[in-house]
């Protein structure tokens, strides 16, 4: 029977999905796949997940996108990923030439005009001021290969420390959380434990929406053994906390308070493990003085769950439920995200989310482990482990520890000092700086600022000052910042380049350039380099010639520290779908659980104990006593509710993608508020009324969703939408540890308009 | 017309009703219910169009979530690889080729 073409590509969609679900082809007619020209493989730009997709690229254009089997998502692919084509292909909306602005619009230059003015006005800046003055500010979105080379010419070569990142925005808490919990950032367990725990404690986060392809994972190990209990712990009652046996609402903001009580009835129950917290943990007051476990259990006192009830509004017997069940599971794996990362508390609430592993030993084995979910396809590999924030250098070493730098300079063949000892400015404080006309010039490379930034009215009109400079490299000619930058430099998207993508579970994927980029776009590898020469960067500093050689030094300087990835060569990772680290050598699969024996390879097999902390100094994680405090603006009798925004399942960050997708973008066209069933009925609106929201910084009219998704007291507007900027509305107030803003929280008045 | 492959994730009670219903739609082709939570559906629609015939499944009563595997738009392509759907840079951009300061 001979199929006709549209036969085919059905059987090929069909063939997918059985693929996904077992591993096999179904007996399908016509079941070979519909091939075409190539296949590339790379990874989903999109989310922290990292979902491995299979690019078809057709006559040279990208036809096709399906999950790659061979990936941590088995073949699986949300809605957005499989958008993707329309989204590439969304050409017509792509910058393809450099431009100037010019009497205060932006008109067609050349490559070198554009690149001679953006470092005329680099140098002048340092000429005038000094290397403080410029900065750069990039992305979980950029290669790490990109990254890499950002934070190399800016501090190695123009001796300034001023090196951001949108991950400041979004995952600084934990990075903190980890940091201060284990002397160490990035998780310690992975994926697969999902497959084998036996309660989830997913805290501030919504997955079904966010982080769908694992939550399809934690659904199917839910199916696959129904006494595995899900408890999700969140304001909303989002899809994530249907499929839970116990959803937690709290008054915004007080989970701090029901994390400490959580840790009070494990230790009042006798649920706690002391054979574990005896030998790997310190107990920690929040001044940093070392205490012993009488001590943490007075602090406790404060926190008994009738206190907690009454702070957070939730009942006593409920905390007591949820930490019975987190401690008597055989294994209990912890996921959380924005809602515990985006608050002034941000890595406190890390910290107490982790003591309750610490407290009852669920770390370090199978199912076993308190993860933090990410949100950018490389905020990980790209930003975190590169070290490319003003604090950071490449590989969790610091820019203020001496014997870091000099390490690092040694390694990059540095003149000792090289390296200034002085932390830049954090992401705040460096846009702050931008306003005030203090940083002359920014390099913006793979985000969009003017959209996400808290408060952001006050930036956008600091972008607009004649007395600082900004240049953009960016795909997309609709994106926010386009109207604001000096400069806009056409950047190659997604498939037209190739590098590194390293998502939440520590693994790096390669992703593989599928097609040319587009116009006069160049990848933005090429425009940094281009940068560097230019700039004069001494070519001892920067000797590359492409992103294989980057790739190539970064893994290098890996292998002096516990990342050590030195094993993910380009062969093996052009041949394999993914790989862990720390990956010390070619023949090493990778690193499932770091910190155990016989699994991290930082470890010696003959180690006397099972775990060890090596980032600390005596080995010991460390169990902080946080206490409760509130959000940076409570609500008030002039501001009574609360404001929190977030995405939505279809669309990703500012939607200069996901928007070019008619499917995504008719799914959701717009911005809404979504506004709990009482507090509607009270300030008489409806559904799909127009609703005013006021907060301190502005106001904005926005359609409503009426429904119990809010508690009382809460609305909730995701902050996709160019047209709507709730960032408008939002707080810049930061955790004074991990310099993240709340944009969780902060007072706002409704009322029908 | 575009083509998805994906799965349909639904409560386990609703599986039989869930599938009944996309089977019943124009332009959806169903596959069976898999372990017990999954149901096997290809979608053929303009890429314009799909959406809202997505949408209505996942608006049925004991949806959870539908995760997608395979997505093609090779026969929605025109000579030069653009797709109709595509956002005319003019609109944004005006005849001067320019953008206005705001």
């Amino acid at each position: 029977m001979k199929l006709t073409r549209r036969e085919v590509l059905k059987s090929a969609a069909a063939a997918s999905a059985f693929m996904a679900l077992n591993g096999t082809l179904p007996d399908l007619a016509g079941a070979a796949p519909g091939e075409p020209d190539k296949w590339v493989k790379a990874v989903c730009r999109f989310c922290g997940t990292g979902c491995g997709v299979m690019i078809g690229v057709k006559n040279g254009k990208v036809v096709t996108v399906k999950g790659d089997p061979n990936n941590h998502n088995q073949g699986f692919i949300c809605l957005k990923g499989a958008e993707l084509p329309s989204i590439v292909n969304a050409t017509k909306s792509r910058v393809t030439r450099p431009y100037i602005r010019k009497n205060g619009q932006l008109e067609p230059a050349s490559w070198d005009e554009a690149m001679d003015l953006v470092v005329s006005k680099f140098k002048a800046a340092i000429k005038e001021h000094g290397p403080t003055s410029v900065a750069y500010y990039g992305s979980g979105q950029a290669l790490t290969e990109e990254s890499y080379l950002a934070n190399k010419i800016w501090k190695a070569g123009l001796r300034c420390n001023n090196v951001e990142g949108n991950p400041r925005l979004c995952m600084a808490s934990a990075v903190g959380g980890y940091y201060t919990s284990f002397g160490k950032d990035e998780p310690i367990g992975c994926y697969d434990d999902i497959d084998a725990a036996t309660c989830f404690f997913i805290i501030g986060a919504n997955m079904s929406e966010c982080h769908p392809i694992l939550f399809k994972r934690v659904a199917a190990r839910k199916q696959a053994d129904p006494n595995v209990k899900i408890i999700v712990v969140d304001p909303r009652k989002t899809n994530t906390a249907r499929i839970a046996d116990i959803h937690v609402s709290f008054k915004p903001g007080t989970d701090l308070a029901i994390l400490n009580a959580m840790a009070y009835v494990i230790i009042d129950e006798e649920l706690d493990n002391p054979r574990f917290y005896n030998k790997y943990v310190n107990f920690m007051t929040n001044d940093k003085k070392k205490v012993d476990f009488k001590a943490y259990q007075k602090f406790l006192q404060d926190y008994t769950p009738e206190k907690a009830e009454k702070i957070s509004g939730v009942p006593a017997d409920t905390i007591r439920k949820i930490a019975k069940i987190f401690a008597e599971s055989s294994a209990t794996m912890s996921l959380w995200t924005m809602g515990l990362n985006q608050r002034i508390r941000g890595v406190w609430a890390n910290n107490l989310t982790t003591n309750l592993h610490l407290l009852t030993g669920h770390l370090g084995k199978p199912g076993a482990t308190n993860f933090s979910l990410t949100g950018q396809p490389n905020a990980c590999g790209g930003v975190r482990d590169t070290g490319s924030l003003c604090h950071l250098l490449p590989a969790g070493r610091m820019i203020k520890k001496a014997k870091d730098r000099a390490a690092l300079e040694k390694q990059w063949g540095l003149k000792p000092g090289t390296i200034a000892p002085k932390p830049g400015l954090h992401t705040i404080a460096l846009w702050n700086a931008f306003s005030e006309g203090k940083i002359k010039a920014m390099f913006v490379l793979c985000t969009n600022p003017a959209q996400s930034l808290p408060n952001v009215n006050m930036y956008t009109e600091g972008m607009k000052r004649k007395d600082n400079f900004m240049v953009l490299s960016e795909p997309f000619m609709d994106a926010e910042t386009v109207k604001y930058c000096d400069v806009l430099l056409p950047a190659a998207f997604w498939c037209e380049k190739r590098g590194v993508y390293g998502c939440t579970e520590r693994r790096y994927s390669l992703l593989m350039q599928a097609i040319d980029p587009i116009g006069e776009c160049r990848p933005d590898v090429d425009i940094l380099l281009d940068f560097a020469k230019r700039m004069g960067v001494d070519p001892k500093v920067i000797p590359f010639k492409n992103v294989d050689d980057i790739w190539d030094e970064w893994r290098e300087v890996s292998s002096a520290t516990p990342y050590n990835f030195k094993g993910m060569t380009r062969a093996r990772q052009e041949k394999e779908s993914g790989i862990r680290w720390p990956c010390p050598t070619e023949d090493h699969p990778g690193t499932c659980h770091r910190y155990v024996r016989g699994e991290d390879p930082n470890i010696p097999k003959d180690y006397k104990n099972k775990m060890w902390f090596y980032g600390t100094k005596d080995g010991k994680a460390r169990l902080w006593m946080r206490p409760y405090a509130p959000a940076a603006e409570e609500p008030d009798a002039k501001y009574p509710m609360v404001l929190t925004t977030g995405r939505v399942i279809d669309h990703w960050h500012t939607g200069t993608m996901t928007m070019k997708s008619p499917v995504l973008r008719r799914s959701f066209p717009n911005a809404y508020v979504e506004v709990n069933i009482d507090d509607a009925k009270k300030h008489g609106i409806k559904n799909g009324d127009n609703v005013l929201l006021e907060t301190r910084r502005d106001k904005m009219i926005f359609q409503a969703k009426v429904s119990d998704v809010c508690r009382p007291g809460l609305v909730f507007v995701p902050w996709f939408d160019k047209n709507l900027i709730i960032n408008k509305l939002t707080l810049n107030a930061f955790d004074k540890g991990s310099k993240q803003p709340e944009y969780k929280i902060c007072a706002v008045r409704i009322k029908k308009a | 017309m575009a083509i998805m492959g994906f799965l349909v994730h639904a409560l386990p009670d609703d599986l039989e009703h869930v599938e009944r219903v996309v089977g019943r739609m124009d332009g959806m082709t169903t596959y069976g219910i898999h372990n017990d939570q999954y149901i096997v559906v290809v979608a053929e629609f303009p890429s314009d169009k799909i959406d809202d015939e997505v949408n209505k499944i996942k608006d049925l009563e004991g949806v959870l979530t539908i995760y997608a595997t395979y997505m093609t738009v090779e026969d929605e392509m025109d000579e030069e690889g653009n797709l109709e759907t595509n956002v005319d840079i003019r609109k944004i951009l005006g005849k001067k080729n320019t953008i206005d300061f705001t």
